[in-house]
């Protein structure tokens, strides 16, 4: 089964130079070009993965990062930058990025970190359905 | 030590600093753009090895696309250069239009990361002053991003030039005045300094939505 991506990026050449590679690979791919479209398209549906340009206008990635696991906490989260310093990868990952890749960044390695992302995220899924079964077990006694 | 530490050349440094990141960034996101169609490029060729005809159309798409990055990268670092010679000499003849210019568009990512429009009026001749060119565009800076911090995204801040009696004036003109009442515009350290040091002087009509910077004709 392909991945579900969100690619977010300001940068419209590198969405759609990019998009379509990830979509040569068999991925289902959405662009959005700034945080907000990307929130918005979050409301709409799920995704496996949402690879993320840490700076863009308005909103940063990190603001966005924020938004983005307050509406779906179960989020995969790759953030994209200029410059992955150590500092800035420690603050994503305590505010919930699942990872942290510099640009120009390696679609191999971007492909892998990805399945990695729907792998964790379908782990996540399935402890939530796990605990709401327990939950309906507990209420109804069964 | 705080003396030293808040001298112009401390400031003119971290300024320095900031334009140079802040184009190492731009840079790199053209990097990757080109990095993303040589991609393609290569998935081009391994598709045509496994008998997908190439598109003529396509690779012609795939060249202008490499050419319009290699034409920005090149955009980005002929300022860069230009802004790099702005300390070569320590006083000249500077048209103030052109050093606005280019503040404007070395500093445009850290203006667009803030959602302002920026719109610059050119005089109806040269406005020229005998100074540091690097220090006025550090204070041109300090300015903006001093204004900056009461302007909301989308909103515009104009910056126009204008011949005074013994001198020029800058004039930064923004569209919120209805905040400024409230808020205060944080302008960085640097702004005073840089003030003092060009022998400047700083007029505050912020209620009206107008701040005039007047600068000498020449720097004592």
């Amino acid at each position: 089964m392909s991945e579900k991506v969100l690619l977010v990026d300001d940068e419209k050449d590198f969405l759609e130079a990019m998009s379509e590679r990830m979509r040569a690979r068999d991925m289902e791919v959405t662009t959005a070009s700034s945080a907000k479209e990307a929130l918005e398209k979050i409301e709409q549906e799920t995704f496996d993965a949402i690879v993320l340009d840490f700076q863009m206008p308005e909103m940063d990635g990190m603001e966005a990062l924020k938004s983005i696991k307050a509406k779906r906490p179960e989020s995969q989260i790759i953030l994209l930058t200029g410059y992955a310093t150590i500092e800035k990868g420690v603050e994503a990952m305590k505010v919930g990025a699942s990872d942290f890749l510099e640009k120009p960044a390696d679609l191999e390695l971007l492909s892998k970190k990805i399945k990695q992302a729907k792998a964790e995220k379908m782990l996540i899924v399935e402890k939530q359905q796990e605990k709401k079964v327990i939950d309906i077990i507990k209420k109804y006694g069964i | 030590m705080s003396e030293k530490k808040h001298s112009p050349d401390s400031t003119g440094i971290q300024f320095f600093g900031r334009v140079s990141a802040s184009i190492s960034h731009e840079i790199k996101n053209v990097l990757a753009i080109m990095n993303e169609n040589a991609g393609l490029l290569e998935d081009f060729v391994m598709m045509a090895g496994k008998g997908v005809p190439l598109s003529n159309e396509r690779l012609d798409g795939l060249a202008m696309a490499l050419h319009k990055q290699i034409q920005r990268a090149d955009g980005i670092v002929i300022k860069m250069n230009q802004f790099a010679h702005s300390a070569d000499r320590p006083m000249e003849n500077v048209d103030l239009y052109d050093a606005i210019c280019l503040v404007t568009d070395i500093c445009s990512r850290m203006v667009d990361l803030k959602g302002v429009n920026v719109n610059t009026i050119q005089p109806a001749s040269p406005v020229m002053v005998n100074t540091h060119r690097f220090y006025v565009q550090n204070m041109l800076w300090s300015y903006i991003e001093g204004i900056m911090t009461v302007l909301n995204p989308e909103d515009t801040l104009q910056i126009e030039t204008d011949k005074i009696k013994n001198g020029a004036e800058v004039i930064f003109s923004f569209e919120a005045p209805r905040k400024v009442g409230t808020l205060e515009i944080e302008y960085p350290e640097s702004a005073p300094l840089l003030i003092s040091y060009l022998d400047a002087e700083h007029i505050d009509e912020s209620a009206s939505g107008t701040i005039r910077i007047r600068l000498p004709e020449k720097i004592c």
